[in-house]
């Protein structure tokens, strides 16, 4: 990809929304938690908020850090390599309980299973399929309005 | 020949210059603010025709009497100095005009104490420079002809130089054998904007690489550059400026004898003493089998077959096209080359 | 037999006009000038001359006027690229546009420039993965669609870890050609190709502009290797006019770079075999050398001269040719170099390294982005800090570069090099300036692997332009566009010119001359169209429809 951080920040939105919404909604009823369906989807789709809204940070981080390369490129393999301190921060505040409006704790493996599905779908799109309805987006920098 | 209306062919090509039937024995070529007054001598009409051409071509490239001299002196330098008429030309270069006489010509600008004159001689060019235009009328002698530039309309139709040339040229018997009408290295080619001769088939012009689409691409006498190169199995290489002779003993060919081509010396008993000799004609490089014992053969570029070279004529060989005289083999390369496979190798020496 | 004389003998001498006492200075200024006349002679002085032509006079020319929309001078990739978003993405049927072309198929020029310069159809071209020429949306890119038919996970490996753990995927350049030549049948760009000269490009007053097109003179249909569709016959043998409301001009480069000391070297020595350009045929150099040891002197550090290298080697290792290089470079990088710590590219034993021809974000991320923000001498300043002479990185010549200077066959240097000339014993000398001085470089051959040259002005329709059409020059030197790239100073009523490729290099965009940097260019000038209500806009729904059509091979 070739963001700028308004790009970044604008395509992380509209995905976690547009791909991880519907992958969220499915995959909750497959994941291994308890309890009626109200409280496991009010979870999923907190933990699947918090990703977008605590992703604004990672994006100004991966900003800055972008600007150490020449090209001012953010290739293939980070954008997916990035899951790994994104998961574990978000992992460690689900379960912790530390999220807002988490109805409770998140267990490990249902967190982990939804947060790579959401993220390797995301991951998928953006490097192909969203240049198919979008075809002004990859050169604007990720920007969609 | 009939009545010999001179016809209007104006509009039909890329140029609309206009050349003039002058009186007596002359043409009149104006394009722009050049100005060419040539004498018709029958026999003369290829040389005659390149004149207006060249004429014609400066003129459509927005050049001036600068470029106009340098073509012409180009033109007579590569030719045979006997074909080319008298003629003399002039246009406006910087403040002044420059000028070309030549042979039995002579330009008389300005009247009084103003008068120039410029004399061209049998052989001889005059080129010349004036800073600052005479006043008065012009004038010129032809062959002891004169002749006055004058200002009204043109009572006739123009005609074009390809006219010129056909018209001077048929009614001449053929009383002996023509020459060739390219002699030597003189060839048809086109120049580039920045005025580099060239094979009219280029797309860039191989002296400065720009694009030839620029060009007015009418077709010019000009000095043959180099054609390409002849690499030789052991690695030797021969540029195509000349004729070669290749052979055991090439020295005895007569072209060689004359100094008309370059003797190659292949010692190797599979090769006859005079084996074959390259021609080259136009832009085009031929092959000629003298009588080898062995035959001489070629291979297309992407070709797995050899052919014999037929006797006679010979081959026309194209970039990437190799060559074999008996055991010996050699590959055309050339800088014009737009498209060549080369993916068979020439093999290289036993 | 008839006197020859008395054929000519029809009247008195006749007239010219210039009478030599009152000689005037030419009309337009000699070749030296900055801007070069343009339109030869084919068009009445009247018209020559005139910045605004009327209809009526274009017709007392006697110029037949044809009637289409939009036209795009050129012909090559820029207006194949272009139309292709016409039609794909405007919507605008095939009758409504006409491509000028002295080329009978748009990536003739291309493919002769890419095999010259060492790239025959089976090598990669430095190209992204995702910048297809054939398809609007880079998807699927050419690495998936290479995955695909070739049944293997390769490309898609060096994709996923490019450019860190892997050199840039870059497409085959015959799978590219093929492509395009598939899109070219289905957009029915045949039905739109008419081919000739174009001489000029004029504003039409009432709006629009008449482009001046004359058929190829007696050219027969050329034989076609390519078996392609036959464009449009010339219907008159004469100039046309093409009165359109649009006009698109792509003419790619003005012409190759020959450095002036090459030009004397062959003028003078009528020798074109031992100094040869890059872009060149020079087969016969590598033929010479697997046979004879011998030096070749490389000038330039670019992506020509890697190819170069890279044959060198390859022959080295194949044949066991014993070839010397001495690679000249104007700018020795002997590691990163740039103004801060935010801008540093890489670079190591001269060469600088770039996957591709400008920094990648060029094509759509921050130096897009600035750029388009930028003007006049922050452009400039942007301009320099991401230009230059680059070569991508590619493990393999590296490698045995590294291994060449070790063993002594390969020596860098830096420094200027003129004086070209023909030694006694057939070597050329060459003399090296430099820190350090002066001296002379022999070698057997030299390549010289300088870039392409394109100074506007010396093409004929952009020269026109600049002279008669409202035209201007940007800060670079090339032809002023907006960002929209319709040129600045040109528009007439409801009609735009609009230049795209490597003329417009300069503007608010750089990428200019690159096969992305053709779609981003196209895309702004369909966007400006639209946003002037005369195409479609394109949304994701129908972009979606015609990604589908494009996915069926559906022709449109």
């Amino acid at each position: 990809m070739l963001p700028t951080l308004l790009g970044r920040i604008q395509t992380r939105l509209f995905l976690m929304a547009l791909i991880g919404g519907p992958v969220t909604a499915l995959i909750t009823l497959a994941l291994p938690l308890t309890g009626p369906y109200g409280p496991r989807y009010q979870a999923t789709f907190i933990v699947l908020g918090s990703v977008a809204i605590i992703g604004i940070v990672w994006e100004i981080i991966y900003h800055v850090a972008m600007q150490w390369r020449w090209e001012k490129d953010w290739p293939t393999l980070f954008g997916l390599l990035t899951l790994v301190p994104e998961g574990i921060l978000v992992g460690i505040l689900a379960r912790m309980n530390w999220l807002p409006l988490l109805p409770g704790a998140v267990p490990v493996s249902a967190f982990a299973i939804q947060f790579i599905v959401v993220w390797v779908c995301v991951w998928l799109f953006a490097n192909g399929p969203m240049r198919t309805p979008f075809i002004r987006w990859r050169f604007n920098g990720g920007r969609l309005v | 020949m009939s009545d010999h209306t001179i016809v209007t062919e104006a509009a039909s090509g890329q140029l609309r210059h206009q050349v003039f039937p002058a009186s007596g024995h002359s043409v009149l070529a104006r394009a722009g603010d050049l100005v060419l007054l040539c004498q018709l001598t029958a026999g003369q009409g290829l040389l005659t025709g390149s004149l207006l051409d060249t004429v014609a071509a400066v003129a459509a490239d927005h050049a001036d009497g600068a470029v106009l001299s340098q073509r012409l002196t180009d033109l007579i330098d590569v030719s045979d100095v006997a074909n080319v008429p008298s003629f003399c030309a002039f246009g406006p270069a910087g403040d002044g005009v420059d000028i070309v006489v030549h042979g039995n010509a002579e330009l008389v600008l300005g009247a009084g104490a103003d008068e120039r004159r410029f004399t061209g001689r049998h052989g001889v060019t005059t080129v010349d420079h004036v800073d600052a235009m005479p006043s008065g009328p012009a004038s010129a002698v032809i062959d002891g002809e004169e002749l006055h530039f004058e200002r009204q309309a043109p009572a006739v139709q123009p005609v074009t130089a390809a006219h010129v040339r056909r018209i001077i040229d048929e009614p001449e018997p053929v009383a002996e054998p023509t020459p060739s009408p390219v002699e030597g290295n003189l060839v048809l080619g086109v120049y580039c904007r920045r005025s580099h001769f060239n094979d009219p088939a280029m797309n860039y012009c191989t002296v400065c690489g720009i694009s030839m689409a620029q060009s007015t691409r009418n077709q010019l006498l000009g000095r043959r550059p180099s054609l390409g190169v002849l690499v030789l199995d052991d690695g030797g290489m021969f540029a195509l400026v000349n004729d070669h002779v290749f052979g055991r003993e090439p020295a005895a060919d007569q072209a060689v004898v004359t100094g008309s081509a370059v003797p190659v010396v292949l010692d190797d008993h599979s090769v006859s003493r005079v084996h074959a000799r390259i021609v080259l004609e136009g832009w085009e490089v031929r092959v000629i089998d003298a009588g080898s014992t062995n035959g001489t053969f070629v291979c297309s570029p992407g070709q797995p077959e050899w052919a014999q070279v037929p006797p006679g004529t010979g081959a026309v060989l194209l970039p990437g096209m190799m060559l074999a005289f008996g055991r010996r083999q050699l590959r055309y390369y050339s800088h014009r080359a737009q498209s060549v496979d080369f993916t068979n190798p020439l093999r290289a020496k036993r | 037999m008839t006197d020859v004389t008395d054929m000519i003998n029809l009247s008195t001498l006749a007239p010219a006009r210039p009478v030599p006492g009152e000689v005037r200075p030419p009309a337009v200024a000699p070749v030296s000038d900055d801007v070069l006349p343009s339109a030869g002679s084919v068009l009445p002085p009247a018209l020559e001359q005139a910045d605004w032509w009327t209809d009526e006079m274009v017709a007392q020319a006697g110029i037949p006027i044809q009637d289409v929309p939009f036209v795009s001078v050129g012909g090559g990739m820029g207006s194949f690229v272009t139309v292709d978003y016409l039609r794909v993405a405007g919507g605008i049927p095939p009758e409504d546009i006409r491509v000028l072309s002295n080329l009978s198929h748009p990536w003739q020029t291309y493919e002769y420039l890419t095999r010259v310069s060492q790239l025959p159809r089976h090598r990669r071209i430095r190209s992204d993965s995702a910048s297809r020429p054939d398809n609007l949306w880079g998807f699927p890119s050419y690495a998936i669609q290479e995955a695909f038919q070739d049944r293997t996970l390769k490309p898609l490996r060096q994709v996923f870890l490019e450019p860190v753990f892997a050199d840039f995927y870059t497409p085959l350049l015959g799978k590219v050609l093929d492509s395009i030549r598939k899109e070219a049948d289905r957009i029915r760009y045949w039905d739109m190709l008419v081919q000739g000269e174009v001489r000029t490009v004029r504003r039409r007053v009432g709006g629009g502009y008449f482009t001046v097109h004359m058929p190829h003179p007696t050219k027969t249909p050329t034989p076609n290797p390519t078996h392609l569709p036959t464009a449009h016959a010339a219907l008159v043998d004469g100039p046309v006019a093409y009165r359109s409301r649009d006009v698109h001009i792509a003419v790619g480069y003005t012409g190759l770079r020959f450095l002036p000391d090459l030009q004397e070297f062959r003028e003078k020595y009528n020798d074109y075999h031992h100094v040869v350009n890059g872009y060149e045929d020079h087969e016969h150099i590598y033929e010479v050398l697997r046979r004879r040891p011998g030096t070749v002197i490389v000038r330039g550090g670019g992506i020509v001269s890697a190819a170069v290298m890279q044959r060198v080697i390859c022959d080295r290792l194949q044949f066991g040719a014993q070839t010397r290089i001495i690679q000249v470079f104007r700018t020795f990088f002997a590691g990163k170099h740039g103004n801060n710590v935010w801008s540093r590219r890489p670079g190591s034993n001269g060469f600088a390294y770039q996957g591709f021809n400008y920094p990648k974000s060029t094509w759509g991320g921050q130096v897009k982005a600035k750029m388009r923000r930028s003007e006049g001498n922050d452009r400039v300043r942007i301009y320099d800090e991401i230009g230059g002479t680059t070569a991508p990185l590619r493990q393999h010549w590296q490698h045995h570069l590294a291994k060449g200077r070790k063993d002594g066959w390969y020596t860098a240097m830096e420094g200027t090099v003129d004086n070209l000339r023909l030694a006694a014993d057939g070597s050329v000398l060459t003399t090296l300036h430099n820190a350090e001085g002066e001296r002379d470089l022999q070698g057997d051959y030299l390549i010289d692997c300088t870039g392409l040259d394109a100074d506007v002005a010396e093409h004929r329709v952009l020269g026109d332009l600049l002279r008669h059409g409202g035209a201007r020059r940007n800060p670079l030197g090339r032809m002023d566009v907006e960002r929209s790239f319709q040129v600045r100073g040109s528009g007439n009523g409801p009609g735009r010119v609009y230049v795209t490729g490597a003329a417009s290099y300069g503007g608010y965009f750089p990428g200019v001359d690159t096969f992305l940097g053709l779609q981003i260019s196209a895309q702004e000038v369909i966007d400006d169209i639209a946003n002037r209500g005369l195409c479609r806009k394109m949304g994701p729904v129908s972009s979606t429809i015609e990604w589908l059509k494009w996915a069926r091979s559906r022709q449109i």
